[in-house]
């Protein structure tokens, strides 16, 4: 699974570059307040709001052209519909080092400047 | 023209905003309530929205709900057909099948997401909005 597909989200912003730049500037911003919402929802063992919490991370992904995010994003919002909250758990933790993984590849191809991170 | 664009999902709600810019002043709503909460204050101040973008899946009220609520909004009102909010749904692929046949009738297109440019300004076209 790609981790990031710089030329889909080039294409679907229109090719231009420095909105894209944006665009991942702030989903990686704020990525980590969503992770904390979901964790809460899990705690509070609120299936519904992890459902929901984790659709909309998929999409935040989907549009950042994250993809191995997104598919883990993806299998915790099926678990979470299916109410298997350990297993959104268990997944939360693979999204979190797939972030970490995201952070370095557009970093490694220095789409983001030092001062950005 | 006047744009509502509700989104639970960060990053659509920016790339949405980005891209109507150009075509009209932009309010921007979180989830379904506040949607509902715009779209009510706009038509008591006869001050129609051309075109909203709904989510069809969104935490307080789905966007489901949201398209059906605004359609008897207007019809309370007795709005004229041609001033009636054009009212394009995004939805995921996974969305099931089931709520998007539930929508057709109600709303003027779709986007799936993820959201792509081009795909966004074609549908203003075929509504003759850009």
């Amino acid at each position: 699974m790609k981790i990031f597909d710089r030329s889909d989200l080039l294409e679907r912003l229109g090719d231009d570059e420095e909105f894209c730049k944006e665009i991942i500037e702030l989903f990686i911003d704020d990525t980590p307040n969503q992770i904390k919402e979901l964790k809460i929802a899990l705690e509070k063992k609120d299936a519904s709001t992890v459902h929901r919490r984790s659709h909309a991370i998929k999409g935040s992904s989907a549009n950042t052209s994250a993809l191995s995010m997104q598919e883990v994003a993806s299998q915790m919002e099926t678990a979470g519909k299916n109410n298997n909250l350990d297993s959104v758990a268990a997944l939360l933790f693979k999204f979190e080092e797939e972030f970490e993984k995201f952070k370095k590849t557009v970093n490694d191809l220095g789409i983001l400047t030092e001062d950005d991170n | 023209m006047k744009i509502l664009i509700a989104e639970d999902d960060f990053v659509s709600r920016k790339l949405m905003h980005k891209f109507l810019m150009p075509y009209g002043e932009c309010k921007i709503a979180g989830d379904g309530q506040i949607a509902l909460d715009i779209f009510s204050l706009s038509l008591e101040k006869e001050d129609y929205f051309s075109l909203v973008c709904l989510d069809i899946m969104m935490p307080e009220i789905d966007g489901l709900d949201v398209l059906i609520e605004m359609r008897n909004m207007e019809k309370a009102k007795d709005i004229d057909d041609s001033d009636k909010t054009k009212i394009i749904m995004t939805t995921a692929l996974s969305d099931k099948v089931n709520v998007i046949n539930a929508a057709r009738s109600q709303c003027d297109g779709y986007l799936v997401k993820p959201i792509d440019k081009k795909k966004l300004i074609n549908q203003l076209i075929t509504l003759g909005l850009a």
